[in-house]
């Protein structure tokens, strides 16, 4: 199932944290609302709904998430996933997202 | 002499070389218009009068010596203001660099410097070049010089105003997910994205590095192709740089286009497109049928998609790449701060607008927990099926062609409650190119209550001739 996001999930000061910015009171509210319809926007436009209520990527009817290898992405995202690994990223140069809202994380 | 600011570059190498007129004429009539009109329609953050006039006065020596240059010596341009110029400021429109001047040339810059071309300044852009309608400026917005209630596009939009109301011969832009192409379709004007690169990025400051590309804005098609004929090399400061096979430019500009086969995309009609666009498309297709074009369909069923993939990439790439304009290296510094951390926060919390932190967050927000696995490595899943569904298209077809933008200029501050909705209507058609690398190039076609509707094109990597041929042909037949 398509997911919603609403603004309540959202901690909009910990993401401003996480590229060293703070946010005023007045700019909060519009943030979490444009940020919550950019989430939304992508997740339903990369996203769509099979017949059997399975969630595909909404490229080719036949291919799911699964078919999909992985080194697909890499070939295309080397550039930016470089960055994500660069020396600044690593010693805390580059203001890299960690887990945001969430314990430990991937990151 | 008001005349001849509206002349093509060859128009302008053939009086300068007849002597008609001097570069330091040219130069100046430039000049004065510069600063009759800019207070208006705010193209130009920079006018850089006294270096611009003094390469002309060099330029004039030149061809006194006999030793003219080729056919830019002498021509006066433009470019965007997030291109490193040398001695210039290089403010990318944000406070956060609002005094920064450039210790460099950025590669273009130099080979234009090497081919004779005159820098008269710099022109107004999005912050960061982040935007549609040059409307989250530091400077105001540039206006649109066909109607200056209307943005002039963004984020080149400095760049096509200034092409479009004469106060340069040309102009270099930069295009992340449109940048050039949908500025030059709200102004009239060419707007070319060459292929990811074919010309050296170093000295632009980067927004999203895999997507980022320095393009050309001009009067014609054929002043595009002597600009990027000036500016494609192989630049060893540039790792991502290409060697451009220049001979495949040799030859005459527009080539025979019969037989050439140009194809529409199905899922296009599918989009919020206006009614005067898709009139506008069907009547390129007819103009390309009557030169003797076979034009064909093809489908790329990701279309739909692409926008949502290019906003997600672009902003993660954002999120990471302006993380260096922390207040210590580049830029403003906050004052009255008591850590290292208050002041990187501050400084970038001062600097920075907010389109660009909106842009910043939501890319560090989608490297970040199950959004990364949800969003951003979706996103370049589907980056790498639009790059097969596009490959499966050439295998058919030598062009792709499709509206520039859903419609023409909107009115600054139209969507300045939606402006991401904004964003996504008129940058999805030109995020195709953007995501594979290819070239594109986009052109006037028609207009609607007198405002122009633009076309593109999009050709294969590295074959920027066959772009030039056809949107030659095509811009003379539909004129």
């Amino acid at each position: 199932m398509i997911k919603k996001y609403s603004q309540d999930e959202l901690d909009l000061d910990a993401i401003a944290s996480s590229v060293k910015l703070e946010l005023r009171e007045s700019q909060k509210q519009s943030f979490a609302k444009d940020i919550c319809d950019m989430l939304n926007y992508c997740y339903e436009n990369l996203f769509c709904e099979s017949a059997d209520g399975t969630l595909e990527l909404s490229l080719r009817a036949s291919k799911t998430l699964g078919e999909l290898r992985d080194d697909e992405a890499v070939e295309c995202g080397c550039i930016a996933q470089m960055l994500d690994n660069s020396p600044l990223v690593q010693n805390g140069m580059i203001a890299v997202p960690k887990a945001i809202g969430s314990e430990g994380g991937d990151e | 002499m008001s005349d001849i600011l509206k002349r093509s570059i060859s128009e302008h190498a053939t009086a300068l070389a007849k002597k008609e007129y001097s570069s330091v004429d040219l130069t100046g009539v430039f000049l004065e218009r510069i600063e009759r009109e800019n207070s208006e329609i705010n193209a130009y953050i920079t006018v850089a009068r006294e270096s611009a006039l003094a390469s002309a006065r060099e330029s004039d020596e030149r061809r006194a010596c006999g030793e003219a240059r080729g056919a830019l010596d002498g021509i006066p341009y433009a470019a965007k203001d997030n291109i490193a110029v040398r001695g210039l400021r290089l403010s990318c429109a944000s406070r956060m660099l609002e005094n920064y001047v450039s210790p460099y040339d950025a590669s273009v810059i130099s080979s234009l410097r090497d081919a004779g071309a005159v820098l008269l300044g710099k022109t107004n852009l999005d912050e960061f070049a982040m935007g549609t309608g040059t409307e989250s400026s530091h400077f105001g917005r540039a206006k649109n010089p066909l109607d200056t209630d209307r943005v002039s596009g963004g984020s080149s939009g400095g760049s096509a105003a200034a092409v479009a109301a004469d106060l340069c011969s040309f102009a270099l832009g930069s295009d992340t997910g449109g940048s050039v192409r949908q500025p030059a379709a709200f102004c009239g004007i060419i707007g070319l994205r060459p292929t990811y690169s074919a010309l050296s990025r170093m000295g632009l400051v980067g927004f999203a590095p895999s997507l980022d590309t320095i393009g050309i804005i001009s009067r014609t098609v054929g002043d595009c192709a002597t600009v990027f004929r000036a500016t494609a090399k192989r630049d060893p400061l540039d790792s991502t740089s290409a060697h451009f096979p220049t001979e495949s430019l040799n030859g005459a500009l527009p080539a025979d286009i019969r037989g050439k086969r140009i194809a529409l995309i199905r899922e296009v009609m599918e989009l919020d497109i206006s009614e005067g666009q898709r009139i506008a498309h069907s009547r390129a297709a007819d103009a390309l049928r009557e030169l003797g074009a076979e034009v064909i369909e093809v489908s790329v069923p990701s279309l739909r998609a692409s926008y949502a993939t290019y906003y997600a990439i672009s902003s993660a790439e954002a999120s990471s790449n302006l993380a260096r304009f922390d207040g210590v290296r580049y830029g403003m510094r906050a004052d009255d701060t008591e850590s290292l951390e208050e002041m990187y926060v501050k400084s970038r919390s001062l600097g920075f607008g907010d389109e660009v932190k909106r842009r910043m967050m939501f890319g560090a927000l989608i490297l970040s927990g199950d959004y990364k696995k949800d969003i951003y490595e979706n996103a370049l899943r589907t980056r790498a099926r639009i790059n097969a569904e596009l490959a499966e298209a050439f295998s058919v077809a030598d062009l792709l062609m499709l509206p520039t933008s859903s419609g023409y200029a909107y009115r600054a501050g139209e969507f300045k409650d939606g402006l991401f909705d904004a964003h996504a209507k008129d940058d999805l058609l030109c995020t195709l190119s953007s995501l594979s690398g290819l070239p594109s190039i986009s052109l006037p076609c028609s207009t609607v209550r007198k405002l122009p509707l633009g076309i593109q094109l999009i050709g294969r990597a590295f074959e920027e001739k066959t772009l030039f041929d056809v949107a030659a042909h095509l811009q003379c037949a539909l004129n």
